[in-house]
């Protein structure tokens, strides 16, 4: 047995929504006008309660979809992150603090070894209070999503909500020019709705995105396979 | 912001940074067995060689003390025989030696003819013989004058022996000194 797994320079980006897994392979890229470009993507509809609330009752099709779309595109030694969507499995909310260096005692989350949940600093907002991104999910959930990874013998790097990612591809776009002082605009615009952060147009300019692709339905899974993209280092 | 992950594994630098390791550490490893195998193999090589070397001489060692007391066991035996050979040498080459004589005697006799007895009195010798015939004395006594040691040579008696068939010849002669 080789003793070194084989690395591949490649991120596959995989969505769990309550009612599809979305597949997304990303590259970057010299070439095009956008520093992205969007290789594959494939999206597997589970109409049958395949996955409810974020809890995969029927890994075995899950399973299936991915080890297929690594295996189409060839991509088994690929980096692979999976991005939990809103959903009752995944407890988020935006929470305002009078400081900025909160302690998590400040929250009133009741600690839990059952619950895993973190907090991050997003912005300032008017009332000179300071917004905080927390979210929470069950520990069997992320276990049940680690052994799915060893199922389909991928290399699962990252579990992260789809907010995350989404914020991610938020800061990506502006680039050097992200200040928080605009996401705070921002999202005060769009009422702390992650989702209407990334439009479709900023999403063309940041990734070159197939015809064949409906780009204004499949906006969130593209942007945040985009965000997970840009937070990993991949080499190139 | 700071990343959000729900699991604690290996990122790909961490991944990265364990395959360029193992490379490097198998090239690393790779060099080292062939730079101490360039300074060690030729050490080795001589080891074999004067080892090899070494046994086939313990082998021809181990001969040669064989052989060596073997030599010195036949030189003094050599010694031994050198010096019993000198002293016959100079019993044989004595001018008073009868071995000649005696030789030239024995020459004479044949199966039939047996010398009896041989009395010598200065250069006067008296030879008895017991022959079957008076024949065989005859050419007895032509052998022993045809020889360069005896001259003179004459049949002194020939008389029947009483016990046996045989006829007891009684030969006188001069022994010539050289």
């Amino acid at each position: 047995m080789w003793p070194i797994p084989v690395l591949e320079h490649e991120l596959v980006s995989i969505s769990f929504f309550p009612d599809a897994l979305v597949c997304s392979w990303i590259q970057k890229t010299k070439t095009g006008t956008a520093p992205l470009v969007l290789r594959a993507y494939q999206h597997y509809p589970l109409t049958n309660l395949e996955l409810e609330n974020l809890i995969p009752f029927n890994p075995t099709v899950i399973k299936k979809c991915i080890i297929s779309f690594l295996r189409e595109h060839g991509l088994q030694n690929a980096f692979v992150t999976f991005c939990l969507c809103n959903d009752s499995g995944v407890m988020e909310k935006f929470v305002a603090m009078p400081i900025s260096t909160p302690h998590r005692s400040d929250f009133g989350i009741a600690q839990s070894s059952n619950m895993l949940w973190e907090y991050r600093y997003l912005y300032p907002n008017d009332h000179g209070q300071y917004v905080f991104y927390v979210y929470s999910i069950p520990r069997s959930l992320i276990l049940q999503y680690q052994l799915l990874a060893v199922a389909a013998q991928c290399n699962l790097i990252t579990i992260t909500t789809q907010t995350m990612a989404l914020l991610d591809a938020y800061k990506t776009i502006f680039g050097v020019a992200f200040r928080r002082s605009q996401l705070a605009v921002d999202m005060m615009r769009y009422d702390n709705n992650v989702e209407q952060l990334i439009s479709v147009d900023a999403l063309r300019r940041m990734m070159s995105i197939p015809a064949g692709i409906n780009t204004i339905d499949e906006r969130l899974p593209i942007a945040a396979a985009c965000g997970l993209m840009c937070v990993e280092r991949i080499e190139e | 912001m700071k990343k959000v992950n729900f699991i604690t594994t290996l990122s790909p630098q961490k991944q990265y940074e364990i395959r360029r390791w193992f490379w490097v550490t198998i090239f690393l490893c790779i060099s080292a067995i062939a730079v101490v195998a360039y300074f060690i193999v030729p050490q080795v090589c001589l080891y074999w060689s004067l080892k090899k070397e070494i046994t086939s001489l313990h082998k021809k060692t181990q001969l040669y003390a064989d052989a060596t007391k073997n030599r010195d066991a036949l030189k003094s035996e050599y010694d031994k025989f050198r010096v019993r050979e000198n002293k016959i040498d100079v019993y044989t080459n004595k001018a008073k030696n009868p071995h000649r004589y005696i030789a030239v005697i024995m020459q004479a006799c044949n199966e039939q003819v047996k010398l009896e007895a041989l009395r010598c009195n200065k250069k006067e010798c008296e030879i008895t013989i017991l022959c079957p015939t008076p024949e065989h004395a005859t050419v007895f006594i032509k052998h022993l004058t045809a020889s360069d040691v005896f001259s003179r040579v004459k049949m002194v008696s020939l008389q029947q022996d009483g016990q046996s068939k045989l006829m007891r010849c009684v030969v006188k002669g001069t022994m010539i000194t050289s």
